[in-house]
């Protein structure tokens, strides 16, 4: 299942339940969590997720999740509400990362947009992040050499200085330049510095 | 020797007479040894005469019956008149007698009145000062002789009563004065009274003929009436109007306090009880929300559609019984006595403070008996005590952050048949001295506290028959109890 998936996580039932039927009504494949907890124990979702959170639970709160997924790095945009909205709560929240934080009672309408918005950065998210593994893997095939063209080319060396710096001959670089641009699967030297990027690989200046 | 006398006889000893032959002889009365001379004249004399000198001429032919006496010739007789003494000693003893019994009788009248007279003045003087400390001490006293339905009462207790003071009172007179509400129960203490032959004590309400309510405190005893019939019932009585008023005012001022505490709390909770409103608010909304866009896209479900619609209802209710909570908790109300089960008050309870337990970071446990705990109470009253006690075990464990971070709220039946409600957090706990302080007034541990509420909290469930108090369990923290009378079914107390 790589379609977008926005998961509830509330301990109160009530709203959890009206929730569901609301992303129903909307088409939007939604999951409901009482605690934290529960949601850890999921498995990740593929594709684009989003979380519609509640702040005040025992246990595990709203805030103390977002810091969690935080750390792990994780890809779901979060969306808060909360029957407690006051302003020192919200704006720690929206710097940690938040999407969006919505005090209850909160308005349909403004929840789905910014559900749809949260699927949208988390595609975004989702393909920056298949990018940067495809870098990477790329990058990995890389031979030492090619590693060391790359880092050079990058950096905007000409072919000669390469050579010269490589102490090898200007066509063995050519086609290593070659390989490594194949191997990289780019067109072009601007379309490498991206990969490149991608992948971690920081330019080489000087000798 | 007989000088004094006419000698006209001698006597001897033996009584003899002489009597001077032919001549005839006065004879006077004496007293002759052995025989009077009553006896001789009357043999002698017969038809003697009496002469002027008051003697009596014995005729020659009378001389020869003296013989008949055996008084010798030559007795002289002498003759006295007998004096008063003598002729009517008997009467004289008799009426000396009478006299003397006389004089010791009206001496002993006297005498007797003039004990009488300063035990009466004792008793006036007693009376007076009995009197006088009545008047001082505003007290009436009374006596209701019940076979004869006829009652006496002081001065000062007809004032009282505003009963005039040649009236006479009965039963029914004094009846008439009591206030209606508290006529029965004085009835009945009464009727106790004297069936019990022991003592009567009560306090009611009367109406002046003015038309002012005083209130009046009676203590009376029984005894037996003194002629042997029936009971008579005697007493004081004193106007405590004054004292009844002071002691409404503080009970009015003490149920102020209570107010102003509930007021307080809810205060405190506001925050807490937005939240909870906003719970059941928000799933509504959305519900309906969801149904609206179900309806436009054109998939109505009717069973889905239904269910919405329950869902709407059961939030909405919720929403309705925590405004009912809000309004319970802050109405002004007199304690309300009703059958309660100690499980709903935790419930409500709970609900009201689930908002804030998460703003606290702590966790609530319930723990109850499966049965129902029932009692008699008023319930706002008791859910005050409840969310006082459960607020407190939240701010005991603010600082430090605790753990496990959890208050736990039971239910239990204790052995001596009464409810135990009991709040036990796991926070720092109560040192002893503090523990003895806690539930003094206008102590308190927290910076903004008014020390207030475990007070109150005392005297509510102290007015239901119960007590409240805290111990420290294993494992750290404190735990509340407060703990009530248990309802029993058909006791005589539920129908009071």
């Amino acid at each position: 299942m790589n379609g977008p998936l926005v998961c509830i996580i509330d301990d109160d039932a009530s709203i959890r339940r009206s929730l569901m039927r609301l992303f129903r009504s909307a088409g939007i494949q939604a999951e409901e969590f009482e605690t934290a907890r529960g949601y850890l124990e999921r498995a990740v979702h593929s594709g684009p997720s989003c979380l519609v959170l509640d702040v005040g639970m025992p246990e595990i709160t709203g805030l103390d999740l977002q810091q969690m997924l935080c750390e792990s790095r994780r890809q779901e945009q979060v969306i808060f509400i909360t029957g407690k909205g006051d302003i020192p709560m919200c704006a720690n929240a929206m710097k940690a990362g938040a999407l969006d934080f919505l005090p209850k009672p909160f308005d349909d309408v403004e929840l789905l947009a910014a559900v749809e918005r949260a699927f949208q950065r988390s595609g975004e998210r989702l393909s920056a992040k298949a990018e940067c593994e495809e870098a990477c893997r790329r990058v990995a095939t890389l031979t030492l050499r090619e590693l060391q063209v790359l880092h050079r080319v990058v950096a905007g060396k000409l072919n000669k200085e390469i050579a010269a710096e490589l102490g090898t001959a200007l066509k063995t670089v050519k086609v290593q330049r070659g390989r490594m641009m194949e191997k990289m699967g780019v067109l072009s030297v601007a379309e490498l510095v991206l990969r490149a990027q991608q992948a971690g690989v920081a330019p080489v200046t000087g000798s | 020797m007989f000088s004094r006398f006419p000698i006209i006889f001698r006597i001897t000893l033996f009584g003899c007479i002489h009597m001077c032959a032919g001549n005839a002889a006065e004879v006077s009365h004496a007293p002759v040894w052995g025989v009077t001379l009553h006896h001789l004249r009357k043999e002698l004399i017969g038809g003697a005469v009496a002469t002027p000198a008051g003697g009596f001429q014995v005729p020659p032919d009378a001389a020869s019956g003296l013989k008949k006496w055996w008084i010798p010739q030559v007795a002289a007789m002498g003759f006295k008149s007998p004096s008063m003494w003598e002729e009517h000693r008997l009467a004289i003893v008799g009426i000396f007698a009478v006299t003397v019994m006389q004089s010791t009788l009206i001496a002993a009248l006297i005498l007797n009145r003039s004990t009488r007279l300063r035990a009466e003045r004792a008793v006036a003087e007693g009376n007076e000062r009995m009197n006088l400390a009545a008047r001082a001490a505003n007290l009436g006293m009374w006596g209701w002789d019940v076979a004869g339905d006829d009652a006496w009462m002081t001065e000062q207790a007809r004032s009282m009563f505003g009963i005039k003071q040649d009236v006479r009172i009965d039963y029914a007179a004094l009846l008439d004065r009591v206030h209606p509400e508290d006529r029965w129960d004085r009835e009945r203490a009464i009727r106790t009274a004297l069936d019990t032959h022991g003592e009567y004590e009560m306090e009611y309400r009367i109406i002046s003929p003015e038309g002012k309510v005083r209130w009046v405190s009676a203590r009376g005893r029984c005894v037996a009436s003194p002629n042997g019939r029936g009971q008579k019932l005697l007493g004081v009585s004193m106007d405590v109007t004054a004292r009844k008023e002071l002691e409404m005012e503080s009970a009015q001022q003490r149920q102020d306090l209570g107010h102003l505490s509930r007021v307080a709390l809810m205060g405190e909770m506001a925050a807490s009880l937005a939240h909870e409103l906003n719970q059941p608010l928000t799933a509504i909304v959305t519900n309906a929300r969801a149904a609206q866009r179900f309806i436009a896209r054109g998939e109505v479900d009717p069973h889905e559609l239904g269910e919405t619609l329950e869902d709407i209802v059961v939030d909405g209710r919720r929403a309705g019984e925590v405004i009912r909570g809000i309004k319970s908790m802050v109405r002004k109300a007199d304690i309300d006595r009703n059958v309660l089960d100690a499980n709903q008050l935790i419930e409500n309870v709970v609900r009201l403070v689930r908002g804030d337990a998460l703003a606290h970071g702590c966790n609530l446990s319930t723990e109850r008996d499966a049965r129902p705990a029932l009692l008699m109470g008023d319930a706002i009253q008791l859910q005050q005590v409840l969310l006082n006690l459960v607020i407190n075990a939240f701010d005991a464990m603010s600082h430090p952050r605790c753990n496990p971070c959890r208050v736990d709220i039971g239910s239990r039946r204790t052995n001596d048949g009464e409810i135990e409600i009991s709040v036990r957090d796991f926070g720092p706990g109560l040192s002893p001295e503090i523990s003895t302080k806690i539930f003094d007034r206008f102590f308190s541990t927290k910076t903004e506290g008014m020390g207030i509420g475990l007070s109150i909290a005392r005297s509510i469930v102290e007015a239901h028959g119960g007590s409240l108090g805290v111990s420290h369990p294993e494992g750290g923290g404190a735990r509340f109890w407060f703990t009530v009378p248990a309802y029993v079914e058909n006791n005589e107390e539920v129908a009071v």
